[in-house]
């Protein structure tokens, strides 16, 4: 094995916060791991290695590329087919446990990984059925994981086993960068030399952990201590009791860590610095927010006839602000969320969201099973659930128990050379995986004049934002297309931060002409390199307009006739599906031209006030059964 | 043939002067973190890459290694060298050339991290691990055209492993570790889709190619590569002189780098700057100090001046800016800079 060098936990400048995190959890593994969230290329995962000389225990690093074979255990082929017995190869899983589990970029694990991890972290155990085994290990560990969240959000119920929560940034103190590239260069110059002089801090760091941990016995948590903490859990409105559990085990730590056998307040505000911040979901608070500006806005309204009712719901909601935004005190990021927000809400409104109607992939029904949320498909790599086997020789993917199976009838007349079970090449099977793939949904919205008009646009932006939720939900990948003036825009590329595109959302603006026809070709333009990508994404193409498009491409065509051509082309690309969100007002000045685009992408149709789904939902059900029958 | 024996040289190649000098600042210190080029095709890129590995003097490999280890550095052995010289065995060294590996946007991932060898591991019950292109490109230049469509945590698993200069394989019941040090080498065409801001970060430097506007400029490359073509070996003998020339000053700056100084008021203004730039994390910091240095040694001086700065700091910055909503080239502002820098 190849000797790795990390560079010293003491060494790394700035980021208390994370620091601390590291350390409580060192000190007391109960509380069950730290996420860390941060812009990029501020030494998250530099502190988290930097654990790996300090600690006494097992680290294992999950690439996020891990296979659900390596994370669980598999079949250990070598034991396997030398002694002719089933042998297991342990999973990550297994190997984690008693010490620590790390996870870098940990917001963008597939789905099939997530729920396995979860499982563990719920259980404390990995149990593996697959491939003919059947058995269970024991897994519990304490899990680190870093992440940027600009690159795509992470699934709520991971992120509440997460004890605590640091955020990182960047230092904006001109000494302390300085000091950053200085000690970089140093570390890089001569690794060994550096290591030698920060030995010392390193051992002291490590000693007071020791000393914090046999401190740890001692404390005990009172009465007192725990009526302070459950008050502050019902304060900050987080939900479950995980919050309360995971309070009593960091004040412990805060206490030890600050040589005290005794909790006081002080250590029990600090440990719910850490504890808090990301049990209050960002997408929840996010329309907590919403909710709030109408809630005001009623507020407003009924002052002159005040109702009993909305007042006190008001004031819940006022109580569940507050606590919103402590825990971000220190950190100054809660004033920039704030007065982003504040600018937002200014430039245009958002109109009311609501419950969108079921839509999904229809083209591709055949790979559909059930019907779950995100679309089942089979795969070509190597990744996803293994199914079943095959005698297709694609991949080099061995189902060694099916080989196995396969070979098992033929071993009394097989020359053994060493092994035990003789194998030839047309025992070979293969696995056949499936994952579940997310749509991609990409939004092509009319940002021209027009819709500046009767609040049109603040009432596509509601429902963009409907659309937007129930992406979250399906954990679907999504990009935003606007179109105005003589151009289109992609403002947000393909991503898994539906955040991000509601944020963007609220700063469409509106004006121009409407060249409905670049529209669309950015909006496939998207799908196509997406598709290059990724060829077994599954596209969808909504477009929003009022098919008025009076901007052609290439200034000869009529923009109808070159909108209707382009929209054949598309429907003859058979992994996309489309749906046209029609905003034209019904009356006598309709023109019916979103209808068309519709029919000509060969896409679904809906008015904008259609898309609710407890007016459509049961229409729509039953035209899907027929469909598929 | 004659062209494979004889490619084209680097120091024939008109224009691109920042990919050329993003490429000898790489090539002398690698830890800079490759570099990534925006641009359309046909524009030399390619032909740059392979004609620096080629300039460059041969290196010493561990003979029949299928890693390409470097005997002299024992610290970053593969598996097999390790054991062989713990069982006290000479480790054999031969020169090679530097290798230049593309990487085809098909890969996949257990090619490109290397997979389970199954014929080994049904004949003979072996776990047996079969190298990747991280491993072909060990000590090398690993190539990636249209770097923005691979699959993005392909992408993660290359920038991995050229930060870590190994590579991790857990996968298939098989954990193997192996080096993996390479200069990476991106071309992008940002219209046919984006990369991600975390993964664009972590390539060193980036240029813009642009075809080159100069009458006089796009005469003398049709000149020398209708004389190349008419005979490669008379064409590139021509050149032997620039480039014996470039290879000596790669060489010696390689061998000064570690001695060049940073004064403190380069420090301070490059810390400044990407403050002032607004970027995201330090790397963009650590990275032009490391370019600077490397230019210094370049230039074959042993400290860093003021005026390095110009020379290089957009190539550093250009990928990190934060594009407006979207947009889809990056731009960079160098009169801002120049205002940082004089702003003392």
């Amino acid at each position: 094995m190849l000797k790795k060098i990390y560079y010293p936990f003491s060494a790394v400048v700035g980021q208390n916060d994370i620091r601390e995190a590291l350390i409580l959890n060192l000190i007391n593994p109960k509380i069950g791991g730290v996420l860390i969230n941060g812009e990029k290329g501020t030494a998250k995962s530099t502190l988290v290695r930097a654990l790996i000389p300090i600690i006494d225990c097992p680290f294992t690093e999950v690439p996020v590329s891990v296979s659900e074979d390596c994370l669980c255990g598999s079949i250990d082929l070598e034991k396997t087919m030398t002694e002719g017995s089933i042998h297991v190869d342990e999973g990550l899983l297994s190997k984690a446990d008693g010490g620590i589990l790390y996870i870098d970029e940990i917001n963008l694990l597939p789905d099939s990984i997530t729920d396995l991890l979860i499982q563990a972290l719920s259980s404390g155990t990995n149990r593996i059925e697959r491939e003919g085994i059947s058995l269970e290990r024991e897994s519990s560990f304490v899990i680190i994981g870093t992440m940027n969240s600009a690159g795509g959000d992470m699934r709520s119920q991971l992120t509440d086993y997460f004890g605590l929560y640091a955020q990182a940034q960047a230092s904006e103190n001109i000494d302390e960068r300085i000091e950053i590239v200085k000690r970089i260069e140093a570390f890089e110059a001569d690794p060994y030399g550096f290591l030698e002089k920060y030995q010392s801090e390193e051992n002291a760091l490590k000693q007071s952990i020791e000393a914090a941990r046999r401190l740890m016995d001692q404390i005990e948590v009172s009465e007192e201590n725990l009526s302070y903490i459950v008050n502050a859990c019902i304060e900050a409105a987080v939900e479950g009791h995980r919050a309360d559990i995971v309070m009593v085990q960091t004040a412990k730590a805060v206490a030890a860590f600050h040589g005290k056998t005794f909790i006081d307040r002080a250590d029990i505000d600090e440990a719910a610095y850490f504890v808090f911040p990301h049990r209050r979901r960002s997408h929840d608070s996010q329309s907590r927010k919403e909710e709030q500006e109408n809630e005001e806005e009623a507020q407003n309204n009924e002052q002159q006839d005040a109702g009993d009712n909305e007042k006190s719901s008001s004031e819940n909601e006022e109580k569940n602000r507050e606590p919103a935004e402590t825990p971000s005190d220190g950190s100054g990021n809660g004033e920039k969320q704030k007065s982003r927000y504040q600018s937002k809400s200014q430039t245009s409104g958002v109109g009311e969201s609501f419950k969108v109607v079921p839509f999904s992939h229809i083209k591709d029904r055949k790979s559909r099973i059930g019907t779950g949320k995100r679309t089942l498909t089979k795969t070509a790599g190597k990744s996803g659930r293994y199914v079943y086997a095959t005698m297709d020789r694609r991949n080099n993917d061995l189902a060694l128990d099916a080989t196995i199976r396969a070979a098992a009838p033929y071993q009394r007349f097989r020359e053994k050379e060493g092994v035990a079970i003789a194998i030839k090449a047309e025992d070979i099977r293969e696995k056949v995986r499936q994952k579940r793939v997310a749509n991609l949904l990409v939004f092509v919205v009319d940002a021209s004049g027009s819709m500046g008009a009767q609040k049109r646009m603040a009432e596509t932006k509601g429902a963009i934002l409907s659309l937007l939720k129930d992406a979250y939900v399906k954990r679907d990948k999504i990009s935003l297309v606007t179109f105005s003036g003589n151009e289109a825009r992609v403002i947000l590329p393909p991503t898994g931060s539906v955040e991000r595109g509601v944020e963007l959302l609220r700063e469409i603006e509106t004006g121009g002409k409407t060249p409905l026809n670049a529209g669309i070709g950015k909006g496939l333009q998207v799908i196509q390199s997406e598709m290059r990508k990724r060829p077994d994404v599954m596209p969808m193409l909504i477009v929003i307009t009022d098919g008025r498009g009076n901007v052609s491409l290439d200034g000869e065509k009529k923009p109808v006739d070159e909108m209707l051509e382009m929209s054949e082309k598309i429907q003859g690309i058979k992994q996309i599906d489309s749906m046209v969100i029609d905003i034209e007002k019904s009356g006598i000045m309709s023109f019916g031209i979103a209808k068309r685009l519709a029919d000509a992408l060969g896409g679904k149709y809906f008015k904008l006030d259609e898309l609710r789904s407890d007016d459509i939902i049961n229409i729509v059900r039953a035209s899907g059964k027929s469909e598929a029958s | 043939m004659a062209k494979r024996e004889h490619p084209f040289p680097f120091t024939a190649i008109v224009g691109q002067e920042d990919l050329k000098l993003g490429l000898i600042l790489n090539v002398i210190n690698p830890k800079i973190g490759g570099i990534l080029a925006f641009g359309e095709k046909g524009t030399a890129k390619s032909t740059a890459v392979r004609a620096i590995a080629e300039l460059l003097p041969e290196i010493p490999v561990v003979s029949g290694c299928r890693f390409r280890c470097n005997p002299n550095d024992t610290s970053l052995l593969c598996e097999e060298c390790r054991e062989k010289l713990e069982r006290g065995e000479k480790l054999e060294t031969e020169y090679v050339k530097m290798r230049v590996i593309d990487l085809p946007v098909s890969a996949t991932e257990d090619r490109v991290v290397g997979s389970l060898d199954i014929e080994e591991a049904i004949q003979k019950g072996k776990k047996k691990f079969e190298p990747g292109v991280l491993a072909e490109a060990n000590r090398g230049i690993l190539y990636v055209d249209e770097v923005n469509l691979l699959d993005d945590h392909i992408v993660d698993l290359l920038l991995d492993s050229a930060a870590m200069g190994v590579n991790t394989v857990e996968r298939e019941g098989i954990s193997f570790t192996h080096p993996a040090q390479f200069i990476l080498v991106g071309t992008m065409n940002p219209e046919e889709g984006e990369l991600r801001p975390q993964l664009l970060d972590r390539f060193g430097l980036s240029v813009r190619i642009e075809g080159i506007k100069e009458a006089e400029k796009r005469v003398q490359i049709v000149k020398y590569r209708n004389a190349y073509e008419d005979d490669p070996k008379v064409f590139s003998e021509s050149f032997a002189e620039q480039e014996k020339e470039m290879a000596d000053r790669i060489e010696n700056a390689r061998a000064i780098l570690k001695d060049v100084r940073v004064p403190d008021e380069i420090l301070l203004t490059d810390a400044r700057i990407a403050i002032g730039l607004g970027v995201d994390g330090h790397r963009g910091d650590l990275t032009l100090m490391k370019a600077l240095k490397t230019f210094a040694a370049f230039e074959n001086r042993s400290e860093v001046s003021l005026g390095d700065i110009e020379k290089v700091v957009h190539m550093v910055f250009l990928h990190r800016m934060k594009s407006l909503p979207f947009e889809q080239t990056k731009s960079f502002d160098m009169d801002k800079v120049r205002s940082i820098i004089h702003d003392n």
